[in-house]
């Protein structure tokens, strides 16, 4: 960190991961707040004289300037409260923690499913004598697919063509998400197969960087197993920016169940957030908005620290 | 990268990279200018809706028995066009910046630094789906993808426009007194093609699929003009009736991307891949 003073490495992971969200908090404090309307307004649909629409504004605190309502929430944030849902009348937190199964659910199976792509899709792009071989093509092709593109083919093959699962997820009331591993397969699919590809893609500079190190170069000339050369030569020092490959990994999910919930039908923290969008319930959209940031942002300080256990640089 | 041993040397490579850009040349032509080559309205109830393909609808009609094959001549303009539109600002704004900092020797050290981390950690497609809510469609979409693309850019080309500073060819043109923005663009710019063929061509991915997400999801393109991502989600509901109302703008969108993708790994790390150093990797692995 500071060239001054040297903080423990945990203690500076965990300095710039706050800094970092803060800083990141004022940019999706700023960006919801150019956000046409508000709540109020959109609510009333011109039903309402602008006094009454005044007094409901002060009501929700929407009539203060922008670097108050900024303190008021981020202040409430850091105190745990994520503050009040303008269309709903809910705590957000309430309101997120009904969703947050689904989606942890999706998100955890699409994980389960994109890592093995990613080690799959990370050897078929893997250089071998120095070339690149055709698999990367495919590698790349695949990380190039919009979700929308993999949602619809997936779900033609596998629901239309195949027959095995339906085409869209609704879960039945109050059944866990996790014991209706069906509906989750396609969602979890459509979001795991990209992200693999794109995980195998940021990978692939790390691993080459550590495949051309000499003392890899050189043990692998001493005739070192393969199994052990991975495990105690590639591994220690591709760690760190494996762990910040995966943080970006899960990010990408959790941002795509956006897309995906929406198409197949799962209520989850991805449709609120666009249903919140449209019914301008900023509160909502900043608390997912944050949640997201909070992921990479937790991930890239546990890579940091793994960096300086492994004393290897992080960045990817 | 279609094996680059294979298209480095050799005939069948050649004709493979000949392949390739003739696919992306009719990819881009029939995406941005397939309503010429159509007399079929778009917007017009031909037939009940999703009508499986026949004789008179070669892939059937869609949700309100519009003609899918009309809808998909038409549907891929606006998506390519804001999408290549959006890449090239961020690559231009990238090459500037970049530019300027290889010149004055300051390496941008995005690798390490707090920039990337917070480059990473924005939501950018969540932020990109506000946006496109705040603002039209392809304003959002052409600022998103600056604000993500383009320090990526600037770092890479700062990083090879620096190596190239000393280089004696940039001396000559130094003593010949040709003027510093002169010398940029005619020497300096010239000679990392390929590097910026690459980054060029992953600002379009990347706007690509976000242009698909925000009018998949109905928050871009207004619902009667045919848009390739709308008519996905517009006719998902009726995948048992006509899939192909949802196959057919899937694997247009599927081949426009993958083409695209394909094409920009090839050319630019064909002069890339002798340089053990190359750049063009580290764009995509930030």
């Amino acid at each position: 960190m500071s060239d001054g003073v040297r903080l423990h490495p945990v203690l500076a992971s965990v300095a710039r991961a706050a800094a970092l969200l803060l800083v990141v908090s004022i940019i999706v404090f700023g960006v919801t707040a150019l956000l046409p309307g508000d709540a109020v307004s959109l609510r009333a649909a011109g039903r309402m004289t602008p006094e009454e629409l005044a007094v409901l504004r002060s009501a929700a605190g929407l009539d203060a300037s922008l670097p108050a309502r900024y303190l008021t929430w981020s202040t409430g944030i850091v105190q745990g409260d994520l503050g009040t849902s303008t269309s709903t009348g809910r705590s957000v937190a309430s309101m997120l923690a009904n969703r947050l199964t689904v989606s942890t659910s999706l998100v955890a199976v699409s994980l389960v499913i994109a890592l093995p792509l990613m080690a799959l899709f990370a050897l078929l792009a893997s250089p071998a004598h120095g070339r690149r071989p055709a698999g990367s093509a495919v590698t790349t092709a695949v990380a190039a697919l919009p979700q929308i593109v993999v949602a619809a083919l997936l779900a033609t093959v596998l629901s239309g063509w195949a027959g095995l699962v339906p085409p869209v997820s609704l879960l039945p009331r109050g059944e866990s998400p996790l014991a209706r591993l069906d509906l989750l397969l396609l969602p979890a699919l459509t979001l795991a197969l990209p992200a693999g590809a794109y995980g195998a893609m940021l990978l692939r500079g790390p691993l080459v960087d550590a495949a051309a190190t000499p003392y890899i170069v050189d043990a692998r000339m001493r005739g070192v197993g393969r199994v052990r050369l991975a495990s105690s030569y590639i591994l220690p020092v591709v760690a760190a920016p494996t762990v910040r490959v995966l943080s970006l990994v899960l990010a990408g999910l959790l941002s795509g169940t956006a897309l995906v919930e929406n198409i197949f039908g799962l209520s989850g923290l991805g449709e609120l957030f666009v249903s919140s969008i449209a019914t301008r319930d900023v509160a909502v959209v900043q608390a997912i908005s944050l949640l997201a940031a909070a992921v990479v942002v937790i991930g890239m300080a546990v890579a940091d620290v793994v960096a300086a256990r492994t004393g290897r640089r992080a960045s990817v | 990268m279609i094996g680059l041993g294979v298209l480095g040397f050799g005939s069948a490579g050649r004709a493979l990279r000949w392949l390739l850009v003739i696919m992306l040349v009719a990819v881009l032509v029939f995406a941005l200018f397939g309503r010429c080559f159509t007399g079929l309205d778009p917007l017009a109830t031909v037939a009940r809706p999703w009508t499986p393909p026949n004789n008179n609808h070669p892939l059937g009609t869609d949700v309100l028995g519009r003609d899918v094959l009309a809808r998909l001549y038409w549907g891929g303009c606006t998506l390519t066009a804001v999408a290549l539109l959006a890449a090239a600002v961020s690559t231009a704004f990238g090459i500037a910046a970049g530019l300027w900092a290889g010149w004055s020797g300051r390496r941008i050290e995005l690798g390490v630094s707090a920039g990337a981390d917070l480059l990473l950690a924005v939501p950018a497609v969540l932020v990109g789906l506000v946006l496109a809510v705040a603002f039209p469609m392809p304003v959002a979409v052409v600022f998103a993808t600056v604000v993500a693309g383009a320090p990526l850019t600037a770092r890479v080309v700062a990083d090879v426009s620096s190596d190239s500073r000393h280089a004696t060819y940039i001396d000559v043109a130094r003593m010949r007194g040709d003027s510093l923005p002169s010398i940029l663009v005619q020497e300096v710019l010239p000679s990392h093609t390929a590097v910026i063929t690459t980054d060029y061509g992953l600002r379009v991915i990347v706007a690509l699929q976000l242009v698909a997400t925000i009018n998949a999801l109905g928050l871009g393109t207004a619902p009667p003009q045919p848009d390739w991502a709308s008519m996905i989600t517009e006719n998902y509901s009726g995948i048992g009736l006509n899939a192909a109302a949802t196959v057919a703008p899937a694997v247009a969108l599927a081949v426009l991307a993958t083409v695209v993708a394909v094409a920009a790994m090839t050319f630019g790390s064909s002069s890339l891949g002798s340089d053990p150093r190359s750049k063009a990797r580290e764009s995509v692995a930030a």
